[in-house]
């Protein structure tokens, strides 16, 4: 039975918004109701009066979208589907089912406990399945196992068709394959409203995994030292990351504002085989990082390693659920970094902006490709990113809404600068576009900033892949029910 | 009245549904508004010439609607992507006593609010309501008291389609008009759809869908001042429809009357609907008790019509690029030379 929400319920306030405090902006951009699905014939349901009423859906699993998409909706209705969450097996025929709704923490547990299986991330804990998987979904597993919607066998998907009825589909790779294809990596939200995803098989949980951290002090951290750093950060992911014993090693440099003191490189590393028995690729890989570590003062003794179990690695990178304002960038990165970019980044990390700290500000770069750079993948999914080594998240945090407009301008010139230097393709200034240096950015991670640009679409979902889901979309729905400020339009 | 009817007419007029504030002066049937692709052109009418006044950039106008009480022109941008956004926007001129326009804003619309082509405002001058073709929506707006518009109060987005793929793959809100208790009625080109909008609740709801003969397509709607009947013009099958209608309670019943036409204007003063048929306009006398349509008068035409404007005591009509003006008074048919692609025309 769905609960409904309305602005005179005392729920109103906490459900009307997600994790970014920033949205809605203001109190006119509010959807009117919450919609609370207890499960998929709710959803059904509640979708269909929603359409009737002439309301806009908007759908929430985890609420973490980093942008308004979901809560800027005058009038209109959030369905939240947050309890479809269930996480089974069908034992008739194996197939592992995972609702929308479901949190990842809680997925990685269940399936781990029940089935020792789990899916390809192991962060995040408290982002919804939904937007997750429909968006790709990149996790410290995927290197070795590919992004979660590689595993995808199904969708159950509801969408509305061009006479305003709701239509259950299920999609798989023989019926309604271009929607399935779709829904493997064009983001939620464009097609219709995802109740679950099926899978056939999922990787094996890890037995153990490595853990260890490299910490650099920002006291003694030149432009040069930085661009070190960096160089060796990305050569190694360009070249010897790229190599099949190294597919298990997920790497973080993350590296924070100078206000917050230091920076880091995390590791977390298992061998194909899923144990930690040999791990010279992670000592070879510390390694390089040593001569420029606080702890070890540039000397050789090397950073410690620590072990454990899958589950708990899991539960100790979950993350917490606090909610904060927040501003996020993405690229994916074919090469490493230039000493230009280099220099650009060692800019804007030491530099102060008055009226606001930013000593939560990060520029994190994740190491990629390794199974998620598997060429078939290209035509079985909709994310097109076959090719990067490396997937950049830029984000800042901050706690005041007098603070919106410096931080967001501290990173919005960061990430322009950072895209206007010698690499730049004069056409694409500005932007991680297309090129031997980069592939565009990450539909997970949106940013609106990107609008200015209209070459935007071909920025997150392919040049080529585009239209392909416009298709899509004026197929399965025609009447642009599902959309927000970067979904596929018709 | 009878008290149970004044009570039936306050329970159902919606929310914060204003008092009229007393009329500002406007000057009249003096100046004359023409939209192309980037610009707005303003006139000054003299003795019939049309001088020009002014050019002022305005990105794809389709519709010139002014403020009932201040003066201020709201004009809708008939675009599919605004900053980047997929909607499109009205933007908002202050009209000087010599007619000049000057820019006060440019808001947009909801996501999915594309190509709008309409803008109604309530006759208490509180409230716009933009539909919007592309996206098949409809958006409120706040104005307040010097006219400018404010948030975005409520969006309906309608679903469906017609018989025409090409024409109804989904729904196209043509045109809104307010009737005189604050409901909005509109026409769904893409659904061949009525829609009977409400801003009780301070928000927009859709109130009632009357789904009209399949394939007519309608475009253009009125409301007599009565309150008692919708006409309706239909693009596709060609046709003028006269439907009853409760103002009150916002629904519209079975059809009284239809007759041919391809495009329609209203005349609220003098009831008269003017239909454009096989070259020929058609003056009716609309009757406000039976919802008949009396012809007056048949008027032979150089042209097919591509626009009509109701004005003051004329009506301007468009034949393709070319302009003409019709008194309503001996019928005559002048031929105005401002030699522009124009979009929309207005005249003050």
């Amino acid at each position: 039975m769905t609960v409904t929400v309305t602005r005179k319920d005392p729920r109103y306030p906490a459900l009307r918004r997600g994790h970014n405090l920033r949205w809605p902006l203001q109190d006119a951009d509010a959807a009117q109701r919450i919609l609370l699905c207890e499960d998929a014939e709710d959803a059904e349901i509640a979708l269909q009066q929603v359409v009737t009423a002439g309301l806009r859906p908007t759908v929430r699993s985890g609420g973490h979208c980093y942008e308004d998409f979901v809560v800027n909706n005058p009038g209109g209705a959030i369905l939240d589907v947050s309890a479809l969450s269930r996480v089974d097996r069908d034992a008739s025929n194996g197939t592992f089912h995972l609702g929308s709704g479901v949190q990842l923490w809680n997925g990685y547990e269940a399936l781990y406990k029940r089935y020792g299986v789990t899916l390809p991330g192991g962060v995040c804990g408290t982002v919804g399945a939904g937007g997750h998987i429909s968006g790709g979904g990149y996790g410290p597993l995927s290197r070795l196992h590919g992004l979660s919607c590689d595993w995808v066998t199904a969708v159950n998907i509801l969408t509305v068709d061009r006479h305003g009825k709701v239509v259950p589909i299920r999609a798989d790779a023989q019926n309604h394959p271009d929607l399935f294809r779709a829904c493997r990596g064009a983001g939620g939200a464009s097609f219709g409203l995802i109740t679950d995803f099926e899978f056939a098989t999922l990787p094996v949980a890890p037995r153990e995994v490595a853990l260890a951290r490299v910490f650099f002090s920002w006291n003694d951290t030149t432009v040069e030292r930085l661009t070190g750093i960096l160089m060796t950060f990305g050569q190694y992911w360009e070249s010897r990351g790229q190599e099949r014993d190294t597919w298990g090693m997920y790497s973080v440099l993350e590296l924070s504002h100078r206000s917050a003191g230091q920076f880091s490189v995390s590791v977390q590393f298992c061998n194909p085989d899923g144990t930690c028995r040999d791990l010279r690729v992670m000592w070879e890989y510390l390694d390089l990082f040593s001569q420029w570590s606080s702890e070890t003062g540039g000397s050789t003794s090397r950073p410690s390693i620590k072990q454990s179990d899958w589950l708990n690695a899991c539960a100790m990178s979950a993350g917490n659920a606090v909610n904060r304002r927040g501003k996020y960038k993405s690229t994916r990165m074919r090469r490493g970094f230039t000493p230009a970019e280099a220099a650009t980044i060692y800019k804007y990390l030491t530099k102060d902006v008055e009226g606001t700290s930013l000593h939560e500000a990060s520029f994190d770069a994740h190491s990629y490709g390794g199974a998620v750079n598997r060429k078939e993948r290209l035509e079985q999914t909709a994310v097109p990113q076959r090719d990067s080594i490396i997937k950049l998240q830029p984000l800042t945090y901050w706690e005041k809404p007098e603070e919106d407009a410096a931080q967001t301008k501290w990173l919005a010139q960061f990430y322009e600068e950072l895209y206007s230097g010698p690499n730049a393709d004069p056409q694409h200034a500005g932007t991680p576009y297309w090129s031997k240096h980069y592939e565009g950015c990450y539909i997970n991670y949106p940013d609106a900033d990107m609008l200015q640009y209209n070459y935007w679409p071909q920025l997150y979902y392919g040049e080529s892949n585009y239209a392909f889901l416009q298709t899509v979309k004026r197929r399965y729905d025609p009447n642009n029910v599902f959309h927000h400020a970067m979904s596929v339009r018709p | 009245m009878y008290r149970r009817e004044f009570l039936k007419m306050a329970a159902l007029a919606p929310v914060g549904f204003r008092v009229a504030p007393l009329p500002a002066s406007i000057p009249s049937e003096r100046h004359a508004y023409l939209g192309t692709s980037e610009a707005i052109h303003v006139f000054a009418i003299e003795k019939e010439k049309w001088i020009p006044l002014q050019e002022v950039a305005c990105e794809a106008p389709s519709c010139f609607v002014l403020h009932p009480f201040v003066p201020i022109l709201y004009v809708a941008n008939e675009l599919q992507e605004f900053q980047g956004l997929p909607c499109g926007s009205v933007t908002v001129f202050a009209i000087g006593r010599d007619g000049h326009l000057s820019l006060l804003q440019r808001v947009r619309l909801s996501l999915s609010a594309t190509l709008p082509r309409s803008i109604a405002i309530s006759p208490d001058g509180a409230y716009a309501v933009v539909s919007a073709y592309g996206g098949g929506s409809y958006n409120l707006f706040d104005i307040d008291r010097k006219g400018l518009l404010g948030c975005i109060r409520g969006v309906v987005k309608e679903t469906g389609s017609g018989v025409d793929l090409a024409q109804q793959e989904s729904s196209h809100p043509q045109h809104a008009c307010f009737d005189n208790s604050g409901h909005i009625v509109a026409a769904d080109l893409g659904t061949d759809r009525i829609h009977v909008l409400s801003t009780s609740g301070g928000t927009l709801n859709l109130h009632q869908r009357y789904q009209m003969a399949s394939g007519a397509g309608p475009s253009t709607i009125a409301v007599h001042p009565t309150g008692s009947f919708v006409a309706v013009s239909n693009r596709l099958n060609e046709s003028i429809c006269v439907y009853p209608y409760d103002s009150l309670r916002g629904t519209v019943g079975e059809l009284r009357e239809s007759l041919l036409g391809r495009a329609m204007a209203f005349h609220q003063r003098r009831s008269m609907l003017m239909v454009e048929r096989e070259k020929s306009l058609d003056l009716y006398l609309w009757h406000g008790n039976t919802g008949q349509l009396r012809l007056l008068n048949s008027v032979s035409l150089p042209g097919t019509v591509t626009s009509m404007v109701s004005g003051h005591n004329s009506i301007l009509l468009g034949f393709g690029n070319e302009l003409a003006c019709m008194s309503l008074d001996d019928l005559s048919l002048r031929h105005i030379p401002v030699d522009l692609p124009f979009r929309c025309v207005l005249r003050t």
